[in-house]
């Protein structure tokens, strides 16, 4: 058992008797409590600093280059939110990339083929971009919800293992889309107006994909730390059992969760669609890992009922941050790897060491 | 409890430290490369955006250009990912090099539109580009430096048609991915040069996505597929790869002839061993040096004579001329 992040969790009922541990801390605990949750911040604020004062004046931190970063990191939060629900109930989904893959590419051929003829998208000519784009835009989402349902109903009906069920759907899902696009681009872009309003767009200066992400990341935060939803999550991954007998449908809250994984999936491939034209599956095959990497370095608990989505959120920045800084600096960026697998383990390290104190 | 609270804080120190020094390091490695960065108005900075940095021909227009910098006493960076040839990777690449503004940049796109916004916040910060080996559709850099590709996919179709011989067969092609302007009209010069030769036909076009043990399976499937396959044409280094391994994998070496773009050691190495009849290279090293001429020419506002696009040469190599010093210089040296 281990105890809620924020506050809020006085309202996690079954969880509550953790935080009668947390009142019975001493003053030196409870601060050092405060470092452990902030050291994450404090790690990327470190981050910030030492690039800053590495790299020549007016490159690295600048309003133009921390805008194309949030940009380049709006997709894995959408992911990571997801994945954050999924890892907060015990579970993992490595479909994410998949999912998005399928509904990006399902998307887009609808897309390119609602906007006109053949002959006329070839050209550039998008006669009809308008109603394509919508079209286009929910079947994206429609197709990762639907594929995060089937996640959901497999490991729920069937008693399988979520690792094994979305191992599965990832491969089922790259292999479809592959038959769907002949394991190729489309034929042609995107229409430019949705690349040029959404992808690329502006929004009081900061860019469209920017403005998605942190809507989804206010609302998850809600829904995560102050409502039902969120509360029957962190109960299911903390005590499925003890969240059955409390009268929680434990099963149709798992189906959700995947669900909602999979929506988000489908909310990133519309991203994804929007900002590079097309979609590609060489650079999504490692989405599933850069996502749990940023839940895991954001202090979510891989062993379920303890989770933070703006935790994700910083957890999914510092990949991007850090490879943005070492080609600034001019270092091979195979240093960002080095980094980011150095501080996965440091945060699981933490989270062990807070579980074990906390069981205590 | 308390001994466990300081071994933490211990932890929380050390592992802090570890990171930090891994940092220094790495910092103090950059200090050793060309740190014209610290006053970029001072010196000419040019900064060449791989496909994928990892690729022998990236490598050595990497090395083209690098010696054209020092000549022309410019200093030079290269970066790119290392992981795939896709926009996703690239972008972030460029907006990084953005940031760091340096006099121009050399950029090969890895997509004829998804690159064309990127592109254009890099002018927009005022720093003129050259695209090499790949364009994007709208033609706002300063110049295109490519191989002719549709000729060097005609000469690809000839030197197939060549080692094929009298008899004829089926022929198929193993491509990258669509929507990539170099490799898409290689294709398109190669179909339809190989109209010329009615004993030849085309079966099929797989994609690979650039990846080489894609496209040794794709070709495993291929053979299997087509029992008559007579010959491959594989249009870059990581398919060419592929092919090569899964044909000799098959035991089909000399029996399926193999033509293919580029001249990596891998390839150069089937060519001596026979397994791959002709490379179609290119000249990476002159495209890189030109791509840097012309941006030195731009920045020091010689710009009178600049075209919108050169062509550079490409070469047929074969067993037997792989030592004619010509021949030589289109070798790629990652």
């Amino acid at each position: 058992m281990a105890k809620g992040k924020m506050g809020s969790s006085v309202k996690h009922d079954v969880i509550a008797a953790e935080d009668v541990i947390t009142s019975e801390l001493t003053r030196g605990e409870r601060a050092l409590d405060l470092v452990w949750r902030s050291w994450l911040f404090i790690f990327l604020l470190g981050l910030i600093v030492f690039f800053w004062s590495q790299t020549p004046a007016n490159s690295f931190l600048t309003g133009s280059n921390f805008k194309l970063i949030a940009l380049n990191t709006s997709e894995v939060i959408l992911l990571a939110i997801g994945e954050t629900f999924v890892i907060v109930t015990a579970g993992i989904d490595l479909s994410i990339g998949g999912i998005l893959l399928i509904a990006g590419t399902c998307g887009g051929k609808v897309m390119l083929a609602l906007s006109g003829t053949h002959a006329q998208v070839q050209m550039g000519l998008y006669p009809h971009a308008t109603t394509a784009i919508c079209v286009g835009i929910a079947v994206c989402i429609v197709m990762g919800t639907a594929w995060g349902l089937v996640n959901g109903l497999l490991i729920t009906l069937l008693k399988l293992p979520p690792f094994i069920v979305t191992l599965g759907t990832l491969g089922i899902t790259f292999g479809l889309s592959d038959l769907i696009s002949g394991g190729t681009n489309f034929f042609a872009p995107v229409p430019p107006s949705f690349t040029d309003k959404i992808g690329n767009g502006t929004f009081l200066g900061l860019y469209v994909p920017i403005w998605i992400a942190i809507f989804f990341l206010i609302v998850a935060h809600i829904v995560y730390h102050h409502l039902r939803f969120g509360r029957y999550t962190a109960a299911v991954g903390s005590n499925e059992e003890g969240a059955r007998r409390t009268g929680i449908a434990v099963n149709r809250q798992i189906v959700k969760v995947y669900a909602l994984a999979g929506f988000l999936a489908g909310s990133a491939a519309v991203l994804d669609l929007a900002i590079f034209t097309n979609i590609s599956r060489a650079s999504h095959s490692s989405d599933n890992l850069n996502a749990i990497g940023a839940v895991v370095i954001g202090g979510t608990s891989l062993f379920g009922g303890v989770g933070t989505i703006i935790g994700s959120a910083i957890g999914a920045f510092i990949p991007t941050i850090a490879q943005n800084g070492l080609v600034i600096m001019n270092v091979p960026s195979f240093w960002q790897e080095v980094l980011v697998g150095v501080t996965i383990i440091f945060a699981v390290y933490l989270d062990q060491v807070r579980r074990r104190r906390s069981s205590k | 409890m308390s001994r466990r609270l300081v071994a933490l804080i211990v932890v929380l120190i050390v592992g802090t430290g570890a990171i930090t020094t891994t940092f220094a390091f790495a910092s103090s490695n950059a200090a050793k490369a060309p740190s014209s960065a610290k006053k970029p108005s001072a010196k000419i900075s040019i900064t060449l955006v791989a496909g994928i940095t990892t690729d022998a021909f990236y490598l050595t227009m990497k090395k083209g250009a690098a010696a054209e910098a020092k000549k022309e006493g410019v200093s030079f960076t290269y970066t790119g990912s290392p992981a795939a040839f896709s926009p996703p990777t690239q972008i972030p690449f460029l907006n990084a090099t953005i940031a760091r503004h340096p006099s121009a940049i050399l950029i090969a796109p890895t997509d004829k539109s998804a690159l064309i916004a990127p592109i254009q916040r890099a002018i927009k910060a005022g720093i003129p580009v050259v695209t090499v080996d790949t364009l994007i559709t709208k033609k706002i850099a300063l110049s295109n430096v490519s191989t002719d590709n549709p000729a060097g996919g005609r000469l690809a179709a000839d030197a197939l048609a060549k080692a094929i011989g009298s008899a004829g067969g089926d022929v198929g092609i193993m491509a990258t991915t669509p929507g990539v302007s170099t490799t898409d009209q290689r294709i398109a010069g190669f179909r339809s040069e190989l109209k010329k030769f009615p004993k030849l036909h085309f079966t099929s076009i797989q994609y690979c996505n650039d990846d080489t043990p894609t496209a040794a399976r794709l070709t495993s499937a291929l053979l299997a597929a087509h029992p008559k396959l007579a010959g491959m044409f594989a249009v870059n280094v990581k398919s060419g790869d592929g092919v090569t391994s899964a044909v000799q994998a098959a035991g089909k070496s000399g029996k399926v002839k193999l033509v293919e773009f580029d001249a990596g050691p891998p390839q150069v190495a089937a060519l001596k061993a026979g397994t791959v009849d002709a490379l179609v290279a290119q000249y990476p090293y002159g495209i890189g040096q030109l791509g840097v001429q012309l941006a030195v020419k731009w920045i020091k506002n010689d710009r009178a004579g600049i075209k919108k696009h050169y062509g550079t040469p490409s070469a047929v190599i074969t067993k037997a001329n792989i030592n004619n010093p010509k021949i030589k210089k289109f070798i790629y040296t990652p």
